[in-house]
């Protein structure tokens, strides 16, 4: 749920090849997909986006258990709700790099 | 009361959990003021059962807090609070009571990290 | 009793109870060696009459002290004639109080009191982690 607004932005950016945005490959091509391979940028965020649906789902699972007094142990809540935060984090942060890289190339005069 | 797009079914779960942990925080300071009370019986108060079974139909807000006399062997005077027992309770309600605020916190938490992308 | 901080007022209402109970028993601990003439009465060891408070929703109010009722003004009749308020007989007039049972009702009333401050802190947690929600 929390996650819907990144969405749009997957579809805009699943050209770019995640081999492209790294720096070591500046100097090579700018900009194009890695031969089809399969592991584009898009489809590792789409990865990791199923990840985090996952992380946040079983959070939620464990945080209706605290509140209905079913929590088996305390640290099973604890650290899946400190592992979905975190995973959405990285998703998000690593959307922004994204996002910025995909600018710079936007901005890069041919 | 759910704020669309805010509160999902979870956030309603936690905060009815909240309502019911107050409710039996302010029956536990009762049994407490009553240990000497003649004729007093301790109060107990319920709601996950019925938390539970309002998830298992969708809807967590139609959970209810429900207060009952404990059915414990009195004492002389008619009293049948154990202040020990109460005691413990109550520390135990309020550590809940942050587990479930804490539940409630994370998520709020990672609407924000959506909302501004940090 | 649907306000705010409500566990504050039921602990405070313990509180207080318990207090009235303390202060009664230092008042007959204070007095049990009052003597007086058989012709008046003696002191009358003090009781504190509670009440547990219902609120409307059921969850309890806390408690309430309803009075003080009093023991006899009997008293015991005592052989001390070297007393000067002994009568003819050189009989006085003694409360009828146990400082052994004073001694109980005062851990008991103690023990409540402490039972209630402890209460109130555990409240007073519940409340701030309540307060902290958004943060």
């Amino acid at each position: 749920m929390a996650i819907i607004p990144i969405s749009p932005v997957i579809g805009g950016i699943t050209p770019i090849s995640i081999g492209s945005i790294q720096p070591g490959n500046r100097t090579g091509q700018v900009a194009g997909d890695d031969g089809g391979s399969g592991n584009s940028f898009g489809k590792v965020l789409a990865d990791q986006l199923d990840n985090v649906a996952g992380a946040q789902a079983k959070a939620d699972n464990l945080a209706v258990k605290a509140a209905t007094g079913d929590l088996q142990s305390l640290q099973d809540y604890t650290i899946a709700s400190t592992e979905a935060q975190l995973l959405t984090q990285l998703t998000v942060q690593v959307r922004n790099k994204a996002l910025e890289a995909f600018n710079d190339i936007m901005r890069m005069q041919v | 009361m759910a704020v669309s797009g805010i509160s999902d079914g979870v956030t309603q779960a936690l905060r009815m959990a909240i309502n019911g942990i107050d409710a039996r925080q302010q029956a536990i300071a009762g049994n407490i003021a009553n240990v000497d009370t003649p004729g007093y019986l301790a109060r107990q108060v319920r709601f996950e059962d019925s938390l539970a079974q309002a998830m298992a139909d969708g809807d967590p807000t139609g959970a209810d807090v429900t207060v009952s006399q404990s059915l414990a062997a009195t004492r002389l005077n008619g009293n049948n609070v154990n202040i020990d027992f109460e005691l413990l309770a109550q520390k135990e309600n309020a550590l809940r009571q942050r587990l479930v605020v804490q539940a409630l916190n994370a998520k709020y938490a990672l609407l924000r990290t959506a909302i501004t992308g940090q | 009793m649907s306000q705010m901080f409500s566990s504050f007022a039921v602990a405070t209402s313990g509180m207080g109870a318990y207090k009235t109970w303390l202060n009664a028993v230092a008042d007959n601990i204070a007095n049990m060696d009052n003597v007086t003439s058989t012709d008046q009465p003696a002191f009358q060891e003090r009781f504190v009459q509670v009440q547990a408070v219902d609120g409307p929703d059921g969850v309890g109010d806390g408690v309430r002290v309803t009075g003080v009722q009093f023991g006899s003004a009997d008293g015991i009749i005592q052989y001390d004639p070297n007393h000067p308020l002994a009568d003819a007989n050189g009989m006085v007039r003694r409360p009828d109080v146990s400082l052994s049972d004073q001694m109980v009702y005062m851990q008991l009333a103690q023990r409540g009191y402490q039972a209630n401050v402890r209460s109130f802190e555990t409240a007073k947690e519940a409340y701030e982690s309540i307060l902290s929600i958004g943060r």
